[in-house]
């Protein structure tokens, strides 16, 4: 009699409670659904569920396949010291039984922010013993280390020892610890084009050309201050000198065919399909990187406000939020663009830091933000400038290379980076020419006769 | 004369016994002739493509023409992968494909320690083959799933061979000689 009685209110809460839950599925706020609070890397796009749990239910592969969809084209390009694929072997079966290297979550468990340790890693520190108990046994210059030390002393990581190799570390051996005549490699991209394009005549708001591609209507908007100032830093830029008028970026996407001055004033701000129209690899770049990974996702760009670094409020990331289209004034982009969002200790500490007080002949600063995490990268017979400062950045001895070894010893280098306050005082400390891993380094190499540390036979 | 009902069950049921046993064994035996096939067949491409790789790309573009060093560290020194590279990356390709074997290759003394033998079967294996430098064939198990397992001698074939192992700092001997058996290429069949 009673459940006869009360079938119906059970009814309508159940009801009433899918309703609520597709709702905020469907409508409204997703954060009711997360397990729990998602990892540094990939806040930002936690409202995406779709991003990792490609399906309801998803099983362990599925989500495998979501992390490498993300991850895998960087670990190919450092040559992961622990790929999945190298694991897959059955001889390796017992090992995987204790930590299975081939499921990304096994060591990256996601929404479990308290046990989320440096890098994402969910497993306590010194879980390298797991595999590699016989390294103490077999090379006596270990023994006096412990396995939480493998990965936090600038010595090893567990994915990318790309610059961590002994040929190359020993190839600094006795070098001067600061080289100061060296300087970072010169841009190619202009050079190359005006090369390619030798006859071309820089753009110019006067010239009849201009006047061709825009229509009067517009010719009189230049009473407007701002836009006389606009067209003055236009006239001055790469873009005038490639050719790239106002209307190649302030087209609307919609409706390209229209030079009309109404659709023209529409678009005051391009979207980022204006700059991928000439720009594809780096906004390619910019888009994995975590400036660019939510808009990859079809997310709005995120506002500083909402983002877990120390950062200044009320700004967001965006091509034009670095380079100004118009003035694109290097110095700007290189320092103030950082600055303008950037609040940690190590950002605010720059103006203090030797690559910041040692000026250039032109009275620049010899080493800027972007120099260092947007560096200069020698392919070929070109230099390209990277747009994913996570390429350079984790573990930070991805620097070594590409940045730190123009003006430095390796070993001045990562002595500097495996240490965290120095870090912070942005290299604005004493540092000494000296780090652990070349105690081992110099002992082989200064060794006649081979160092075998093996105890096989 | 004796019917069938005569002769004692216990005698019938042994005769049963044994005919079954003999057509499971001879089928365990036809089975791991084809496996054994396929693993010889596995390791002549195997041992073609890296004995090609060696000369044709290395020991020419390296030793004659002095072109491009190969380096262990092929990647970062824009160099070229060393052929022992070649044949453990083509063993993840494998892998990665799910191909339905698997390969390695193996020596008691090697450069990288985890390319020592890691299993019983592995270790019986490389001591065989080490031994008298015949193929090694044998099974084992590995968490659920039997395998068919054959060893094949992998030989110091050329100077350029001793020499990296020899000088290699992370080297556990530096006394290999030209033709000395430097380890095995092991290769596992599921056969289950």
């Amino acid at each position: 009699m009673i459940i006869k009685k009360i079938w119906p209110i059970g009814l309508l809460i159940t009801i009433i409670s899918s309703l609520t839950l597709l709702y905020h599925l469907e409508k409204g706020d997703r954060l009711f659904f997360l397990a729990g609070e998602t990892t540094h890397g990939h806040y930002q796009i936690e409202l995406v569920c779709s991003a990792c749990h490609s399906e309801p239910f998803a099983g362990k592969e599925a989500i495998q396949q979501t992390c490498e969809s993300c991850h895998q084209s960087e670990l190919d390009k450092v040559s992961d010291s622990h790929p999945k694929k190298k694991f897959s072997d059955p001889r390796f079966a017992s090992m995987l039984n204790q930590l299975d290297a081939t499921q990304c979550v096994s060591c990256h468990k996601e929404h479990d922010q308290k046990h989320t340790y440096t890098n994402g890693v969910t497993l306590p520190i010194g879980f390298c013993e797991t595999c590699h108990q016989e390294t103490l046994e077999e090379r006596p210059s270990h023994q006096s280390f412990d396995f939480t030390t493998c990965a936090y002393s600038g010595c090893h990581n567990y994915h990318d020892n790309s610059m961590l190799y002994e040929d190359y570390l020993a190839r600094s051996l006795n070098k001067e610890p600061t080289d100061r005549e060296s300087r970072l490699p010169l841009k190619t991209a202009m050079s190359r084009w005006t090369k390619k394009n030798p006859n071309t005549i820089p753009l110019s708001f006067d010239s009849k050309l201009i006047k061709n591609l825009y229509p009067d209507e517009l010719i009189n908007q230049v009473s407007s201050q701002d836009l006389v100032r606009i067209i003055s830093e236009w006239q001055q830029s790469s873009h005038a000198i490639t050719q790239v008028a106002c209307i190649d970026c302030h087209q609307n996407s919609q409706n390209t065919e229209s030079n009309k001055v109404s659709e023209f004033l529409k678009v005051s701000k391009p979207e980022i399909s204006a700059c991928n129209n000439c720009h594809e690899k780096q906004v390619g770049q910019y888009l994995e990187s975590r400036h660019g990974m939510s808009l990859a996702l079809g997310l709005k760009p995120l506002k500083t406000e909402h983002s877990r670094l120390n950062l200044k409020p009320n700004q967001e990331t965006g091509c034009i939020q670095c380079h100004n289209p118009h003035a694109l004034i290097e110095r700007t982009t290189q320092v103030e663009a950082c600055l303008n969002c950037h609040n940690d200790e190590h950002s605010l500490n720059y103006k203090l830091s030797p690559h910041f007080v040692i000026k250039t002949q032109n009275q620049e600063p010899i080493v800027t933000c972007s120099n260092c995490h947007l560096p200069r990268i020698k392919k070929g017979k070109r230099i390209e400038i990277g747009h994913n400062p996570n390429d350079f950045l984790r573990p930070n001895s991805k620097i070594l290379r590409p940045v730190c070894d123009t003006c430095h010893s390796t070993e001045f280098s990562l002595a500097a980076l495996s240490d965290t306050q120095q870090v912070k005082a942005n290299f604005s400390l004493p540092q000494e020419n000296h780090h652990p891993t070349y105690d081992l380094v110099r002992k082989r190499d200064s060794s006649s006769s081979k160092d075998k540390e093996s105890t096989i036979p | 004369m004796h019917t069938i009902s005569s002769i004692p069950k216990r005698f019938l049921f042994s005769m049963v016994l044994i005919v079954i046993s003999s057509i499971s064994i001879a089928s365990e035996q036809k089975k791991q002739f084809s496996a054994q096939q396929m693993a010889d067949a596995i390791f002549s491409v195997i041992e073609s493509d890296r004995t090609i790789y060696t000369s044709t790309v290395v020991n020419r573009l390296q030793n004659e023409l002095e072109i491009i060093e190969a380096h262990e560290k092929w990647q970062q020194e824009q160099a070229l992968p060393l052929p022992a590279q070649m044949l453990r990356m083509g063993a993840e390709r494998v892998n990665e494909n799910n191909s339905g074997f698997s390969y390695a290759l193996l020596s008691t003394w090697p450069i990288n320690p985890q390319n020592k033998p890691r299993t019983e079967q592995e270790t019986k294996a490389l001591q065989s083959v080490e031994k008298d430098g015949k193929n090694y064939y044998g099974n084992e198990s590995l968490d659920g799933v039997n395998y068919f397992i054959a060893a094949y001698a992998d030989k110091a074939t050329s100077e350029a061979c001793v020499q990296c192992h020899n000088k290699h700092k992370d080297s556990p001997r530096d006394n290999f000689k030209l033709n000395e058996i430097m380890g095995a290429v092991v290769i596992r069949i599921p056969i289950n």
